[in-house]
């Protein structure tokens, strides 16, 4: 749960204007030699990205676009306050983070990776936690968003709004490419031993799927009330804690039981290593376009780098 | 779309669609206005953002619980949002939405990142329009 000074993201909303560091130190890290080193900043922790072992879709600068996103958002913020909407600067854009994280693969993306987590976890899934909202039926203020988020992009460069939207769709279609591995059904030579494990452990069913066992789910707690607050023609509601979703004690004795049984099969590795082989089949794939996108988008970045720092 | 080949896909996918959790439907249905309107995500049946829509102001991963509001005839429609949407419209003034689905064997996994102000047809997600639930930032 976020403290009254925490907005649930482990951050303070008194610290947002010092977000700007984060996207600083991703930019410096990993593109452009040029860049500056930023002085006089608190380096933080670097990200999964900097200390995980490489694989071909790091070739995909997700986190780019997150750092453009959130230049576009104080642009937005800044043309909106003078346009007659200053709440939105008020409660301070919430830059996103790891939009593309998932492209990254490892074990942890095919279930629990020990039979404590799967039993804490069950088949479930938390609710992430969520920044303020805002929230208008005014079409004057809807004409003001059109018209303010254009223009913060074009702060950017000429095709910003172009070539970010290319880019999602390219780094979405990366993500589709990996689908099978998570969609495709368990091959036999992984599901007779697992089905025959799970039997023995006092769980059967004639197919590997979990909802056929027979166990009630658990769920992620009460939507939260929504609590929002009136700001002239806009509401405004206050960051959303993360709920943690609540396995039913069936479904973790299940969840433990199935972290073994797959695991002794080899079906998580299975599947990590078959995800790795379509990545770089997807890379070799698409590299016109990554080559193409990503040194426009690493120079988006480098100007949203600047923009942020100005404010 | 018409509507009868995607009601023959619903009825197609409803032996698989086991639901994975059990909470009765909640009351997030956004503004609760029949335009998708500052602020909300919202899915649409049709592939052209048509009748059939559910509105959200927060992430909610559990879709298999949600129902379509109908408003020609002004009632909730039967047909259930999981695995059904034919397209979205991200009005989220603050976060690009992901959408995620899970598998037969419970691994969650994100189809789709919905930059703010995404607007279209779903087909791209996934041929059966897979969809579990919605995450913000």
């Amino acid at each position: 749960m976020s403290s009254p000074d925490n907005n649930g993201y482990g951050c303070s909303r008194s610290s947002r204007n010092r977000l700007w560091i984060l996207p600083l130190f991703l930019l410096t890290a990993c593109s452009t030699p040029t860049a500056p080193a930023p002085a006089a900043v608190v380096v933080p922790t670097p990200t999964v990205r900097v200390q995980a072992p490489s694989q071909p879709y790091d070739a995909f600068r997700g986190d780019l676009l997150d750092v453009i996103a959130a230049a576009v958002l104080v642009e937005r913020d800044r043309c909106m306050a003078k346009a007659d909407y200053p709440e939105l600067q008020e409660i301070g854009g919430q830059p996103a983070s790891g939009s593309f994280d998932d492209l990254k693969v490892t074990a942890a993306a095919f279930g629990a990776t020990s039979a404590v987590e799967a039993r804490r976890r069950g088949f479930g899934r938390d609710v992430p936690a969520e920044p303020p909202a805002v929230r208008s039926t005014s079409q004057k203020f809807s004409d003001a968003m059109d018209r303010c988020t254009q223009e913060a992009n074009a702060r950017l460069g000429p095709n910003a709004m172009e070539v970010q939207s290319r880019y999602y769709d390219l780094g979405n279609q990366l993500r589709m490419a990996l689908r099978p591995v998570y969609a495709d059904k368990m091959p036999p030579r992984f599901a007779v031993p697992v089905l025959a494990c799970l039997r023995a452990k006092g769980f059967t069913s004639k197919t590997p799927d979990v909802r056929t066992f027979g166990i009630p789910f658990g769920n992620a707690g009460p939507e939260p009330s929504p609590g929002w607050d009136k700001r002239g023609v806009l509401q405004v509601r206050p960051a959303n804690p993360a709920r943690p979703y609540v396995p039913t004690s069936q479904e973790s004795a299940l969840a433990a039981a199935w972290y073994d049984c797959t695991t002794t099969a080899g079906w998580p590795r299975f599947q990590l290593t078959r995800a790795l082989a379509l990545q770089a089949t997807t890379v070799h794939n698409l590299k016109p376009q990554l080559d193409e996108l990503t040194p426009t988008i690493k120079s988006l970045a480098h100007q949203a780098n600047t923009v942020i720092a100005q404010q | 779309m018409k509507l009868l080949p995607r009601l023959a896909a619903v009825l197609a996918l409803a032996g698989g669609a086991a639901a994975i959790t059990t909470v009765p439907a909640h009351a997030d249905n956004g503004d609760g206005n029949v335009a998708c309107n500052s602020g909300e995500i919202c899915f649409y049946f049709d592939y052209s953002l048509g009748n059939l829509r559910r509105h959200f102001w927060n992430a909610d991963m559990q879709h298999n619980n949600d129902y379509y509001w109908d408003p020609a005839n002004n009632r909730q429609s039967s047909i259930k949002l999981m695995d059904t949407a034919g397209s979205f419209w991200n009005r989220d003034t603050e976060c690009a939405i992901k959408i995620w689905d899970i598998t037969s064997t419970g691994d969650w996994f994100v189809t789709f990142t919905a930059p703010r102000g995404w607007k279209g047809d779903l087909r791209t997600v996934g041929k059966q329009n897979r969809n579990n639930g919605h995450s913000r930032c």
